[in-house]
């Protein structure tokens, strides 16, 4: 390579190198991998998008749960890792079924894979026999993955692996079809006191897995909070799964009443307590009720 | 004064488009400006789009003008419910065979435009494209280099394979 013109074509004394000429050589570009390729015009939230929509398919049970989308380069690879939107988008509308033949990387694997999802899109229910006791009838119970729209992931994890032996299924669904059902623990009212007339009661017949509805109660309404007056480990463990910190409890607190903070059993949303016999919860016993409710309007509602 | 029902789009490199107001409106970015306009016979620059982009996305809105009342109403559902009932037609893939530079330019201005219809079948259709390939035949389809050097790319296989251990 030779230039010519002027004192700046010479070459360094040192190092031999010629001097950058603006006008005959081109600014060098910077190279970034997978950039010249259209796709990757595209701006994170629009890739985002059609990733997810690839990795919306119903293959976990039968084939891999990863997808290939993330070895395509770096780029599209540290999207999916850091968005969680795409890994909901692949657990949303499942039931994962589980027997005595499922292996201990199932729910491993599910695990990992709810803890990638953000728990602001998903709600999950789990089936298992009686509800971790000895029990031939199977029972559906709540699992939220969240102590409200942004609150810290739940032990989920924990529950399934634990779960072995005990799990039937795990039903997944997304946070709109639980607000569509007028049940999204997102979403507020000032008041469940009134009487609702039968075209506002919330349809708890398109309500997900895992809710349990009254269908009869009239003053059922879909805002309907209610926490344990004196928690036991398990109200706590029945509504929040949070089996770590229940077992850091001194055992002698565990069975007493009130023995565990209220603050680990969220409010739960259901207008029946399955586990007190099926009494719709504006029924309970007026003296002493065990459950409260937490709407501003509190105790008058009751 | 011209007619109140049609007004004068200008595209970034300067190409003019007379489109009937109501085709428009399927663009929130557009139907705020003339909101905001009102009656007016300015035309309106779209500084981000070229002509070529432009003209297919007036296609598309002029052949789902129709869709446009439909979609109209609040947005219940929500972004993520509204792409998986995304359907994309026969006359949507035709829309959208043409070369990659342009598909995702029409995807970057829809998106620019905020025509969520368009958005919707545009990432439906690359998703199409993407689905049941393997890695490498999606490097190929899109011209995308792997970045990956070859001990990353071991290690992300390695990291991978508890998913097929079932």
């Amino acid at each position: 390579m030779t230039k010519s013109g002027g004192i700046n074509a010479l070459p360094h004394p040192v190092s031999g190198a010629y001097p950058f000429d603006e006008q005959s050589d081109p600014p060098h570009t910077l190279h970034i991998p997978g950039a010249i390729a259209p796709i990757n015009s595209l701006p994170n939230e629009l890739l985002i998008k059609i990733l997810a929509q690839t990795w919306f398919v119903k293959e976990y049970q039968t084939a891999s749960s990863r997808p290939s989308v993330a070895l395509v380069c770096s780029r599209w690879r540290s999207i999916i890792n850091d968005c969680s939107e795409f890994w909901a988008a692949g657990l949303r509308d499942q039931t994962f079924i589980f027997n005595s033949w499922s292996k201990p990387c199932t729910f491993t694997n599910l695990a990992t894979l709810l803890r990638r999802s953000s728990p602001r899109y998903l709600d999950s229910s789990l089936r298992e026999v009686g509800g971790g006791r000895l029990s031939w009838s199977p029972q559906r119970r709540l699992l939220p993955l969240a102590r409200g729209p942004s609150g810290p992931l739940l032990h989920i994890g924990t529950r399934l692996r634990r779960g072995r032996g005990i799990l039937l299924s795990l039903d997944i669904a997304t946070r709109d079809q639980s607000a569509a059902a007028g049940l999204s623990p997102t979403s507020s009212s000032p008041c469940c006191s009134r009487i609702l007339p039968p075209e506002d009661r919330p349809s708890l017949a398109a309500a997900p897995h895992g809710w349990v509805g009254s269908g009869e109660c009239d003053r059922s309404h879909s805002t309907d909070t209610w926490v344990p007056r004196s928690p036991l480990r398990t109200h706590a463990m029945s509504s929040s799964g949070d089996f770590e910190n229940i077992h850091r409890l001194p055992r002698s607190l565990r069975r007493r009443p009130g023995g565990v903070p209220t603050e680990w059993c969220p409010p739960f949303r259901i207008a029946f307590a399955s586990h007190r016999g099926h009494k719709c919860m504006h029924r309970q016993r007026r003296s002493s009720p065990p459950y409260l409710c937490q709407c501003p309007c509190s105790p008058s509602c009751q | 004064m011209g007619d109140s029902n049609r007004l004068t789009l200008v595209a970034s490199d300067g190409g003019k488009f007379v489109v009937d107001k109501e085709v428009v409106q399927m663009s929130v970015l557009l139907k705020n400006m003339i909101e905001d306009l009102g009656e007016t016979d300015e035309s309106i620059p779209i500084p981000n789009v070229t002509s070529p982009v432009l003209t297919k996305v007036i296609e598309f809105c002029e052949n789902h003008r129709t869709d446009a009342a439909r979609t109209d109403g609040p947005n219940v559902d929500g972004d993520d419910a509204r792409m998986r009932t995304a359907v994309v037609s026969d006359w949507d893939r035709q829309f959208f065979d043409v070369d990659q530079d342009l598909m995702f330019e029409i995807i970057v201005a829809a998106n620019y435009l905020d025509i969520k219809s368009l958005v919707d079948v545009g990432c439906k259709v690359v998703a199409d494209m993407i689905k049941g390939k393997s890695p490498q035949e999606i490097r190929d389809l899109f011209d995308i280099v792997n970045d990956f050097s070859p001990e990353e790319e071991a290690a992300l296989r390695k990291e991978n394979e508890w998913a097929n251990d079932r």
